[in-house]
């Protein structure tokens, strides 16, 4: 394990983005949205990510400088198009018309299509909620998931996420995926040679498994609450994909693997201005009640306490900062790679350890 | 045994005329009987005519209020606060969808909070009432604490359902509407009348450690959410969208309704709808959402008896059945809606059959 300075990290990024032929801003913005990722501990969006998005940006699946244009515009609706150029770039676009538009109307919805992987959904929802409004976001994603009776992958595990500003500047925020669990995870238990808890994974015959590796051989991912993940897996889907005129289920390619294919992805972007319902501050106070009392229903002898959500991450978030992001062996080397063909060098924090 | 059934046109004669009895205007009554309705119609009995006896009794004891006048608090382009005045939860929640509808129709969306309301019943309601207007509409509320934190014990939230819901090309709806524990307390109770076991991580005892005794929810148990901390979360931002942005009670301030007839509730609601004619049009997407289900039935199904549904196909068969054969009620139920009927004079019909008790 290696420990690398966060501001390093991202000071490295974003320069190796715009080697990669990203205009200067939006380079920035995928380097942020990169290290907001791994600091809160959504490894799995994080740094890992790179060599992908770099891959695609080599091989044309993504537009390095797209011209993000509104294809309609309404006061409280707007419909963009990313131009196939980073989802973190559109998505970004897209979560702050929204605010801006919000603040005029008191609410507003952007859809975006022709975009791609987009990262942690709740990067934009915590951006909106930094206005003071409730933010929303969700994306659709190549599918994974079984449906609900199904058995093999028919959707996106699709993520929804909804922040709300907090008191003492601290936001709660969910960010959930609607399958049981990531196959990050299930990557991690095949890694580590452990079975898996039956109700996860279908192998490809549709049959519930133990085995993880069923998984990386045609298998896929549960709904979590079976008909309740899978019903909002599919609104979602309608929603990101649907309304927005994007690619939806097998239409999107796997985005890692046909790298020089565009995603053609959709996200949905909400903003509701608090201003305009109880006041940011009256919220605020309220919320900090809320929280107060759901501590209180701590069961004492757990090894956990009653958390808001967000709380976990927020932790990380703290002593990551303090102490660094922490990198896998594998991921360092890559990330040595990509320092040494771009010319752009990188160190860890306490030398490799 | 006695098969008992209410036809649908009866189900809703009677209630609107009981609830105009109860000083409910006209369009009122309407609105309350129309929401049973649609409840029992489709399936969804625990918010449907089962409840009227309950929604009768809050009236009579005056925790809600006959004739609410529902004002706009605040007002914008895109938003609006109501106030229900402690009015039936499906008047104010159909005020306040029909409006979020109305300023979606101008500038694209809209989004309307609602303060001061009752138990609004189905969640689907709205929503599809919202997509019946080329909407996509989305619905929440809050509701009594019946339900553990993760790591909690004790009824700490409620349960609050989420609906989203759209309208396909033949005009039937796509429409989600769950709770966010991992099964009803409609249910925990079926088991225990059934004297069933039920499975680990439905409920947890008065103490908060897992149990089957399903009777044990009802003794200070606690509904556990579903998918542990997605369930949770989900009605944690659920409660907040209702509650906290609304100004309406939230978690323990809320009475229960049903054991407190007399005490106003406070709930929150709030209602989306999103304009589909501001994005790829109604035609499109109605083409696309068509397409998009139908990818989903054509994959291969888990075993050959098992169907892939979309979000309310289920409830779109119920209701067309019911539609033919009329609305099953309990006998429990029969009998509170006669004393009904006797006590406010307003005649039911229902259709009685007697049928062999079944071999256990």
């Amino acid at each position: 394990m290696i420990r690398v300075s966060a501001d390093i990290l991202q000071r490295f990024l974003a320069k190796v983005f715009v080697k990669a032929g990203l205009p200067k801003k939006d380079a920035a913005t995928v380097a942020d949205h990169l290290m907001f990722c791994n600091l809160r501990g959504v490894d799995s969006h994080g740094v890992t990510r790179v060599p992908d998005y770099l891959k695609r940006l080599k091989d044309g699946g993504t537009n390095a400088r797209p011209k993000v244009k509104a294809i309609q515009n309404r006061s409280s609706a707007v419909l963009l198009d990313g131009d196939n150029g980073m989802g973190q770039v559109a998505g970004l676009c897209a979560a702050d018309l929204a605010v801006r538009k919000a603040k005029k109307t008191g609410m507003c919805v952007v859809g975006v299509r022709g975009s791609s992987h987009y990262g942690a959904a709740s990067y934009y929802s915590l951006r909106i909620a930094g206005s003071d409004m409730i933010g929303f976001s969700t994306t659709n994603v190549n599918p994974v998931m079984a449906a609900w009776g199904g058995s093999s992958r028919a959707i996106g595990n699709n993520p929804l996420s909804i922040a709300v500003p907090g008191p003492l500047n601290k936001s709660v925020v969910l960010d959930i995926s609607m399958s049981i669990v990531a196959g990050g995870k299930i990557k991690l238990a095949k890694d580590g040679g452990q079975k898996i808890p039956k109700g996860w994974i279908l192998d490809s015959r549709g049959r519930d498994s133990e085995d993880p590796g069923d998984f990386f051989k045609g298998g896929s991912l549960f709904p979590f609450g079976a008909h309740k993940g899978y019903g909002l897996a599919f609104m979602l889907e309608m929603l990101a994909g649907v309304l927005t005129g994007a690619a939806i289920l097998d239409e999107i390619p796997i985005w890692f693997k046909e790298t020089a294919a565009p995603v053609n992805i959709g996200h949905l972007f909400g903003a509701v201005d608090i201003g305009r319902f109880a006041g940011a501050d009256f919220f605020k106070d309220r919320l900090h009640g809320m929280a107060a009392e759901l501590k209180g229903r701590t069961l004492e002898g757990q090894a956990g306490a009653v958390c808001l959500p967000g709380e976990v991450e927020e932790k990380i978030e703290s002593e990551r900062r303090q102490n660094g992001v922490p990198l896998g062996e594998e991921l360092w080397d890559e990330l040595m790679k990509i320092s040494a063909s771009f010319g752009e060098p990188l160190r860890a924090a306490g030398g490799r350890g | 045994m006695r098969e008992i059934r209410i036809d649908a046109k009866d189900h809703v004669k009677f209630c609107k005329k009981v609830l105009g009895k109860l000083g409910l205007s006209p369009k009122d009554a309407g609105t309350v009987a129309d929401h049973l309705a649609f409840c029992d119609l489709r399936g969804i009995d625990s918010h449907g005519i089962m409840r009227f006896p309950s929604y009768v009794r809050r009236i009579e004891e005056k925790g809600t209020n006959a004739k609410p006048r529902i004002t706009v608090v605040q007002e914008g382009p895109s938003t609006a606060l109501i106030d229900g005045d402690n009015g039936m939860g499906p008047v104010a929640g159909t005020f306040a969808s029909a409006l979020a509808v109305r300023k979606a129709k101008r500038t694209g969306a809209a989004f309307v909070g609602v303060k001061n309301s009752s138990h609004y019943g189905a969640a689907s309601y709205y929503t599809v009432k919202m997509a019946r207007a080329n909407m996509i509409g989305l619905s929440s509320t809050n509701v009594t604490p019946v339900m553990a934190c993760v790591n909690g014990k004790g009824r700490a939230i409620g349960n609050n359902p989420l609906s989203i819901a759209a309208q396909r090309k033949d005009g039937s709806p796509v429409v989600l509407d769950i709770a966010m524990s991992e099964v009803s307390g409609g249910k925990i109770k079926l088991y225990t009348d059934a004297g069933r076991k039920i499975p680990k991580g439905w409920i947890v005892d008065r103490d908060g450690r897992d149990t089957e005794n399903p009777g044990d929810f009802f003794h200070g148990g606690a509904l556990l959410p579903v998918g542990a901390h997605k369930g949770y979360g989900l009605a944690v931002m659920l409660e907040i969208l209702s509650g906290v942005l609304t100004g309406a009670n939230l978690l323990s301030g809320i009475p229960n309704w049903l054991e407190k007839p007399g005490t106003p509730l406070n709930l929150g609601h709030c209602f989306m709808a999103i304009n589909i004619g501001s994005f790829i049009g109604v035609e499109a997407f109605q083409e696309r959402l068509d397409g998009m289900i139908g990818e989903l039935k054509g994959s291969p199904g888990k075993a050959a008896d098992s169907d892939i549904l979309y979000p309310g196909e289920l409830e779109l068969a119920v209701n067309a059945k019911r539609t033919e054969t009329g609305v099953p009620i309990s006998e429990a139920v029969w009998r509170q809606l006669t004393d009904i009927s006797d006590k406010y004079g307003v005649p039911v019909r229902f259709a009685c059959r007697d049928i062999e008790e079944p071999n256990h």
